[in-house]
């Protein structure tokens, strides 16, 4: 049993991770989309506790940030760490303990949530216990990483990003989630919110996009030959989104009880993380240049490049919202939740897209069926058009009918009840996009067709 | 690793993800309006109230912050239903802060001002408008519930 579970063969723990990603994004989804139809529905499965509307919108931003978005993209970037010396990552054993560490802290938190067990936080709620675990998890990763990169000579922007997020996440979650929480926490008050906006800015800016970042770029730049970031852009990248993704927490208190100084630093540095976010946006498709006619054969790559939009759709719809005119109509509004959807479906399609072409590279087989794949893509996208533009409308309609000051606060919910309609049927379009993924990771894993050994390697493929 | 360039971009994200969490959470500490607490403790069933209100995710659809635009001049059903803005003195001591981040539901800053415990304990207990029926709750949590809503004057 332990032997399995440890097992040193090459690309396994990325596999895994694959695989248990690829689940808990079902999961994550079918929640998401149970939190936009209770949105307009608010009775729906309202008389089971476990299916109350708080707990599922603590358990959706759980599972769709630590269940699904970051196993698809610890499993590609272990995929990427492993290929740079051609040996494999340093230890498959101690990343496989990453691995079950995580998927427990995964299960812990999806039965603790559902129960009532929670700090009560507005992300990833999940109680001490399984943060510890978190913790573990990704200090074994970082750990895995370090090594990795120690024993290769390789070094580029992609690399850098990716070792920045695994060394940043463990700060991030001990740092935002309290450390001293189980005795006597420092940070309560204010504090506490603030860190709480540390975690959620943190999680996003300083984990996710820069591992999907650092993922794909190295993807693409493998396949196509063409370095997607130079190394002046590379630098700025990083720097850019280490420096502001630290700082851009307290823009989600502008208007609100915080102090003035420091709203003013959040709102300037969710401003300038636009610029990592485009220079992102800007290697992905430099390193496409030259082969924009071949893309009709490659949905993953496509799906890449329509997440790195929606992220910066995203970026750019914060940093306005952020900003003291907007803010006065948005601030509070459903304005927050379509960005958070454009972000993390974004993140969402790169990790997916990453897979996609990684493919060969961790499973050993072909891609079963390419077309499904481009049912994915257009399903996403489609998802995409109604979820998050009726949720940055329905923002915008909350905050007009709030600063009249003489509406009723009920004529304001009945106004965008129609719009959280159509956000609830693209997040199910969304989900029925996870389906046809899964079906087609899962169909290829057990009969797709196997791929020659040199194949499996990523720099063999480069230039195709 | 000494002459790694990732390295030492690695070391200088680990430097600007402490002097971000200093600047954004620790250096706010030292204003004198944070630290400042003003409202009274909680009383034992209020505090077991804030936790069933954590618990089953009320900050999902309900902030506990005034925004100041508002703050003045803005009145949700009669005058005083807004209130005065919120100050970060107001939640010294609270962990977690449940400020919230959504609005689909009446800011319950000065909620206790607008609404009795019958009230607040029939809209828990029936739902009203867009806002789901609790009834799964057992009635001393819903007791708890109301005696904490009741401290949000």
């Amino acid at each position: 049993m332990l032997v399995w579970m440890f097992t040193d063969e090459r690309w396994s723990s990325a596999r895994r991770f694959l695989y248990a990603g690829t689940l808990w994004a079902l999961v994550a989804l079918a929640y998401e989309a149970l939190a936009a139809a209770q949105r307009a529905w608010p009775a729906l499965l309202s008389e089971f506790p476990w299916a109350s509307h708080g707990r599922v919108v603590a358990l959706s931003h759980d599972l769709w940030v630590f269940g699904f978005l970051s196993q698809l993209l610890v499993a590609s970037a272990l995929r990427v760490m492993g290929q740079t010396d051609r040996e494999g990552i340093w230890s498959e054993p101690v990343a496989h303990l990453a691995v079950w560490l995580w998927n427990l802290a995964q299960a812990l938190s999806w039965w603790w949530l559902s129960v009532g067990w929670t700090r009560g936080r507005p992300l990833a709620e999940a109680p001490w216990p399984v943060d510890g675990l978190r913790v573990l998890a990704a200090l074994a990763l970082w750990w895995v990483v370090r090594n990795s990169l120690v024993r290769s000579s390789r070094r580029e922007a992609g690399l850098a990003l990716v070792a920045v997020a695994f060394a940043g996440l463990p700060l991030v979650l001990v740092l935002g989630k309290g450390l001293f929480s189980p005795f006597d926490n420092p940070y309560h008050g204010l504090l506490d919110a603030l860190s709480q906006a540390f975690l959620r800015a943190g999680l996003v800016w300083l984990w996710l996009v820069p591992l999907a970042g650092g993922v794909s770029l190295y993807v693409l730049s493998a396949l196509t030959g063409r370095p997607g970031l130079s190394e002046g852009m590379g630098l700025s990248a990083v720097v850019g989104l280490v420096s502001f993704g630290a700082l851009a927490g307290p823009a989600e208190f502008v208007w609100g009880p915080v102090p003035f100084w420091v709203q003013t630093v959040g709102t300037v540095a969710r401003g300038l993380l636009l610029l990592p976010a485009a220079t992102l946006l800007a290697g992905v498709v430099r390193s496409l240049d030259g082969h924009w006619r071949s893309l009709g054969n490659h949905p993953g790559v496509v799906l890449t490049l329509a997440g790195w939009l929606a992220v910066f759709c995203g970026a750019a719809a914060d940093a306005l919202a952020s900003l003291v005119g907007p803010s006065r109509l948005v601030h509070l509004s459903l304005w927050g939740e379509g960005v958070r959807v454009l972000l993390l479906t974004g993140a969402g399609a790169v990790a997916a897209g990453c897979v996609y072409l990684l493919t060969p590279h961790v499973l050993g087989r072909s891609l079963v069926s390419r077309a499904a794949a481009w049912r994915h893509l257009w399903l996403v996208v489609v998802g995409w058009s109604l979820s998050a533009p009726f949720l940055l409308l329905g923002g915008l309609v909350q905050g007009a009918v709030w600063v009249t000051g003489t509406v009723p606060f009920a004529h304001a919910v009945q106004a965008v009840r129609p719009l959280l309609g159509g956000g609830f049927v693209g997040l199910l379009v969304a989900w029925a996009a996870q389906g046809v993924f899964a079906w087609n990771v899962f169909l290829t894993a057990d009969s797709g067709e196997p791929v020659p050994a040199a194949e499996q390697e990523l720099a063999a493929v480069a230039g195709s | 690793m000494v002459r790694d360039p990732v390295a030492h971009l690695v070391r200088l994200a680990v430097a600007a993800v402490l002097c971000g969490f200093v600047a954004t959470v620790l250096l706010p500490a030292l204003d004198p309006a944070v630290r400042t607490a003003r409202a009274a403790p909680l009383s034992a069933q209020a505090a077991r109230g804030r936790w069933v209100y954590a618990r089953e995710g009320c900050a999902a659809c309900h902030t506990q912050q005034v925004r100041t635009v508002e703050a003045g001049f803005g009145m949700v059903r009669r005058r005083g239903d807004v209130g005065e803005a919120s100050s970060p003195s107001q939640y010294a001591g609270q962990d977690p802060a449940l400020l919230g981040r959504l609005r689909m539901g009446p800011d319950l800053t000065h909620v206790a001002s607008r609404a009795s415990a019958e009230e607040l304990r029939s809209l828990v207990r029936s739902g009203t408008g867009g806002m789901p029926a609790y009834r799964h709750l057992p009635d001393p949590e819903l007791a708890d519930l109301v005696a904490y809503l009741l401290t949000l004057r």
